[in-house]
This record gives structure tokens, C-alpha cells and sequence, in this order.
């Protein structure tokens, strides 16, 4: 009896010291958000709503160079839609900045899409911050501001 | 012997709950919440109309990246020098807050300014959309990243 107790109070002792530690393991890396910053852009430009699905947190702020801020479903089926459609893109990330669960990811493209019917060529510089959910980043807020030149 | 053993695995468990509940307790006093975000966002805007590089120079976080609506991003450093030089002076910003998002240690506010003032000689009355995250770092807020972008007037009534 006593060594049963013996055991199920070192288990509860273990459990207790290990919980702090499990949440101090840290979770996605810098380079795995880098990843999943040009994934979305890939997945944009293939039009790959489910790939866009994954990627994209479900509470997504998305604001164009516009000043506009859709939100997850509103951008989904903007592009499922066809009314944006993108042609091309050039993005790189010039910038992550890593905290407990989450990312900001600062970085610069040129991106070719077709919007509402007419194809226009922009020169972006973008913000985005990434939530570390459910085993994997997702973009949680995007934020862009038009350059006029194109990015060095 | 056994006894012993149990004391001991009593003691060392009564010990960890109580460390458990100090750091619960020690989280609790300084937790990173929404209002707290919210009142740090007003007060960097304050602080900027003020000019007052100290008080900015405790909101804003050592790695924070300043980008202005022409895309142009500022280090912390430049983001300063650039008051005390008085290359931007602000008359006034006028900010709402649209969101704010807890993500762990950061929050995310979006929001909405008029924003009257003069960077580099260049005199600005406009209205901006904005994105601030803010990272809980030493018991309190500080700005880490800072994007804005210059909306278009609004269309004649």
C-alpha cells in the first residue's frame, strides 16, 4: 500500500516539475516561420485554397495595401472567387523576429495579380505576424504598405 | 526506511505545488493582458505628440522595426534620433482602436489615426491604418513592430 502511494505521489511530483519545462520547449523555429511566410505566398499564387486553409490563422486580420482588412473567410473566397487572382510573385523575407508562440516576419515582394479583372504589377513591403497553433505556424495578421519602387 | 522515503516524496511534492503557486501567483500580478496593451499603444502615441524621447524610449522595444506608410522602415535608434534631431514632430494623432489580439506574450492592435504632423520638412495631415504588436518583456509592454499606411481621403459627400 505505502509503496503504491510511494509511486503515484512521485508520478504527480514528476508531472508537476515537468509541466513548467514542456512549456518552455520551444515550439516553431525561425526558419520554419520563414518557410511558412513563402508558403502562403506559394499557395496564393497556385491558387491552393486548402494549402491557404492550413496556413492561415482562423482569427486573420488580412490588410491590403489598401487600407481594407478582410478576414480569413473573406480572403479565401476572394481568391476562390477568381476576383484575385495571383499571376507571379518575388517575396522574400527580410526580417523574423521570434517570441513564446508566435512570429513577426517583415520582408518585401513584387507580386503580379489580377484584381477585380484588371492585372496590376505591385511593389509591396509587408508585415506579418504568425501564431504557433495547433503544431504549426498560421498567419494570424498581415499587413502591407505599397512602395513605389521596386525593393532592392 | 520506507517512511522515510514517503516523508521525503511529501516534502519534495509540497515544495513543488508551492513553487507552482508562487509563479501562478507572480503571473497573475503581471499579466500581459488587453488592457494593458490598449493604454501602451495610447501612451507611445502620447509620448510622440509630447516629443518625449524618454518615456518613448520605454515603449519601444530594443529589436523594434518603425515602418512609415511610404514603407520605410526605422530601427529604435533611428526611430529617436530622428525626435531628437526634430525631423519628426507630430501636432497631433487622433487614434482608434479597431482589434486587439493576444497571441502568448504578444499583442496585435490594429487600429485607425489622423495624424497632423511633419517628418523631414515635409508637412503630413492624414489618415492612416495601422498594425502595432506590442511584447510583454521586463513586466510590461513595449513596441516591437510598427506598420502604417496612408488611406485615401475620403471621397466627396
Amino acid at each position: 500500500m505505502k509503496q503504491r502511494l510511494v509511486l503515484v505521489m512521485t508520478a504527480a511530483l514528476l508531472t508537476t516539475l515537468a509541466a513548467p519545462l514542456a512549456a518552455a520547449t520551444p515550439r516553431g523555429d525561425e526558419a520554419s516561420a520563414r518557410a511558412s511566410v513563402l508558403a502562403r505566398f506559394d499557395a496564393a499564387q497556385r491558387n491552393d485554397l486548402a494549402a491557404l486553409d492550413r496556413l492561415l490563422a482562423d482569427d486573420l486580420d488580412y490588410c491590403s495595401f489598401r487600407g481594407d482588412c478582410l478576414t480569413k473567410a473573406q480572403y479565401l473566397d476572394l481568391v476562390r472567387s477568381g476576383r484575385l487572382k495571383y499571376l507571379s510573385g518575388n517575396p522574400s523575407v527580410t526580417k523574423i523576429k521570434m517570441f513564446a508562440d508566435s512570429a513577426v516576419a517583415i520582408g518585401v515582394a513584387t507580386v503580379t495579380v489580377i484584381r477585380d479583372g484588371a492585372e496590376q504589377t505591385i511593389h509591396l513591403s509587408y508585415s506579418a505576424v504568425l501564431a504557433w497553433r495547433d503544431d504549426r505556424w498560421q498567419m494570424t495578421t498581415w499587413t502591407a504598405t505599397l512602395l513605389e519602387n521596386p525593393p532592392k | 526506511m520506507k517512511t522515510r522515503c514517503t516523508t521525503h516524496v511529501i516534502a519534495l511534492l509540497v515544495a513543488s505545488l508551492s513553487l507552482s503557486a508562487a509563479c501562478v501567483a507572480k503571473d497573475n500580478a503581471t499579466r500581459p493582458d488587453e488592457a494593458g496593451a490598449r493604454a501602451a499603444n495610447q501612451a507611445r502615441f502620447d509620448a510622440a505628440v509630447r516629443g518625449d524621447v524618454a518615456a518613448l524610449d520605454k515603449l519601444l522595444a530594443d529589436d523594434l522595426d518603425y515602418c512609415h506608410s511610404n514603407g520605410e522602415c526605422e530601427s529604435k535608434t533611428a526611430y529617436l534620433d530622428s525626435f531628437r534631431a526634430g525631423a519628426m514632430k507630430y501636432r497631433s494623432i487622433e487614434p482608434t482602436v479597431d482589434r486587439i489580439k493576444l497571441v502568448g506574450t504578444v499583442a496585435i492592435i490594429l487600429g485607425h489615426a489622423h495624424v497632423n504632423a511633419t517628418r523631414n520638412g515635409t508637412d503630413l495631415n492624414i489618415d492612416i491604418g495601422y498594425t502595432s504588436v506590442f511584447a510583454w518583456r521586463d513586466g510590461q509592454w513595449r513596441l516591437t513592430s510598427w506598420r502604417s499606411l496612408t488611406l485615401p481621403p475620403p471621397a466627396p459627400k
